[in-house]
């Protein structure tokens, strides 16, 4: 008899701990996956979200070329994603701003310096270096018990910041001039939201890596913009969709032995394109 | 009693060159008045320097005695709306509810108070049943009318509108202006405008931004002030006029 696609995945879950990490790494990194991801189609900073993905190379290769060659054990591949990521988050923020510089220019400075940084440490790294694999595009199967902590600790302080401040952050992001008058300091509210941005950015990296994560923190935001009136209701629903995206993503790629990340995105994007055509037609 | 808004010999340049030059200007609490002027007179450039968002190269302006980084907390701005995103996820009541930031507490959810004067507010603009409606499924006239419920969310004395009629039909246009005439009861009202035909009905005063800005009483203005600002004739509709005290100060 044919096992129905998937199959496999949720009978070898009972047998290996690695497989339910990777499960509850996918559905808690869904949560923040949701809400920032609202937040960050809202007010089209995608590109952004983009360029802070990819200099996460640097901070992924400067932990691992640490550990490596110097014995530093205390700065975590996670931890120095978390780094770099805050740096360039700062960076293309500070510089668009205060500079006044075209913003796009920046993010794009700011993504191929990281990548470049990035891959001149893990080259000076001796040794394997198929991590560089798992780092563009991500393995999630490679997820442990501690990381599981950090992603569950990282979503949990995203959801508190945005229920602290989501009146000012919905409303410098649908009109930053009116936000203004009503006293609202719409700078210091826009590096947050780029904070959120960049710590959200790390968890998914974990899961699909440093390319594929745009799709996976966009698209489920933009699916749920088609149903949801309030803010509230898309961030919900995106986080459903990126849960069950991620588990499918899981599940299907697990038999056939491919690419959890890239099953992901597939599914992903797919399923972003045949919801826009329905809901056109329909 | 204090004017809403008073300039004194005010000049803003961009790169030395100067947009608004020896502005004079004073607004007295509960007029009506309509800032008219071609494009690229300086109205926006004037607009922003009230709201405190520019400021002066040369000399003062105040809004309610304060600077206007202070003074504008009881200005109800009313934007153009197709600056905004339309596919934005709120409601009638979400983007009404914005008006009352800085009148609530800065941390978490909005308080019961704030629901319901957002709700009055809706109310005040006739769309009290409307309060639940996806923002971008209103149409043009409503959607204006949610930003200016917005504005009297934050209970203003002064709504300042841009340009609120552009893109409006002009049957919804008319019901707009009695909207405002109401409003102007209790409150002061400034608006923008680069038409001066249908507003000179409603308005208690003018004021024509070109090189200079110049307040005249409705009953002032003639084919000829119009040609001068505008640089051609145009035809003026007659309508019953009210001067306003402070009309010609300047």
């Amino acid at each position: 008899m044919l096992a129905p696609p998937g199959f496999e995945f949720f009978g070898a879950l009972l047998d290996h701990a690695f497989l339910r990490y990777a499960l509850l790494a996918g559905i808690l990194a869904s949560i923040s996956c949701g809400v920032v991801g609202s937040f960050v189609v809202i007010r089209r900073i995608s590109y952004i979200a983009g360029g802070i993905a990819h200099s996460i190379l640097a901070g992924l290769g400067l932990a691992h070329y640490l550990q490596v060659v110097h014995g530093v054990t205390w700065l975590s591949p996670m931890a120095g994603s978390i780094l770099a990521a805050l740096v360039s988050a700062a960076i293309i923020g500070w510089v668009s701003l205060r500079l006044h510089q075209r913003e796009d220019t920046v993010i794009g400075a700011v993504w191929a310096l990281g990548m470049a940084t990035g891959i001149i440490l893990i080259s000076r790294t001796p040794g394997y270096t198929s991590d560089l694999m798992s780092y563009l595009f991500g393995n999630i199967l490679m997820i442990g018990q501690r990381d599981l902590w950090l992603i569950g600790g990282l979503a949990v302080f995203v959801l508190i910041v945005v229920a602290l401040f989501h009146k000012q952050l919905l409303a410098v992001c649908f009109d930053p001039e009116f936000a203004t008058l009503r006293g609202v300091r719409v700078q210091p509210f826009y590096f947050l939201l780029l904070g959120l941005t960049a710590l959200t950015v790390v968890l998914l990296v974990s899961v699909v890596g440093i390319i594929l994560v745009i799709a996976l923190l966009t698209l489920p935001a933009a699916m749920a913009n088609l149903f949801a009136r309030r803010l509230w209701q898309m961030m919900a629903l995106a986080a459903l969709f990126c849960a069950v995206l991620t588990t499918g993503g899981l599940a299907l790629s697990y038999g056939p032995d491919l690419p959890a990340g890239a099953v992901t995105i597939l599914l992903t994007g797919v399923s972003y394109f045949l919801v826009v055509g329905l809901r056109r037609k329909g | 009693m204090k004017p809403v808004i008073r300039c004194s010999k005010m000049q803003f340049a961009y790169d030395r060159k100067p947009v608004l030059d020896n502005v004079n200007i004073s607004i007295p609490d509960g007029d009506f008045v309509c800032v008219v002027g071609p494009n690229g007179s300086g109205k926006t450039t004037l607009l922003k320097l009230v709201l405190g968002l520019l400021k002066p190269t040369i000399g003062r302006i105040e809004v309610f005695g304060d600077p206007p980084d202070q003074g504008r907390r009881l200005i109800g701005y009313v934007p153009q709306n197709s600056q905004l995103d339309p596919l934005f996820p709120v409601t009638a009541l979400d983007v009404t509810l914005m008006g009352r930031l800085g009148r609530t507490r800065p941390f978490g959810a909005w308080l019961g108070d704030d629901k319901q004067r957002a709700r009055e507010a809706l109310a005040e603009v006739g769309l009290a049943d409307h309060h639940g409606q996806h923002f971008a499924s209103l149409s043009g006239g409503q959607k204006q009318r949610v930003l200016i419920a917005r504005a009297l969310a934050s209970d203003p004395r002064m709504l300042l509108l841009d340009e609120p009629t552009a893109g409006l039909d002009a049957h919804i246009e008319e019901s707009f202006y009695r909207l405002l005439q109401s409003l102007n009861e209790k409150l002061t009202i400034v608006l923008v405008s680069h038409d001066l035909g249908f507003v000179s009905g409603f308005v208690k005063s003018v004021i024509c931004v070109g090189r200079e800005v110049v307040v005249h009483p409705t009953s002032d203005i003639t084919g000829q002030v119009i040609a001068d600002l505008y640089g051609s004739d145009m035809r003026l509709v007659r309508h019953d006029h009210r001067c306003s005290d402070g009309g010609h100060q300047c």
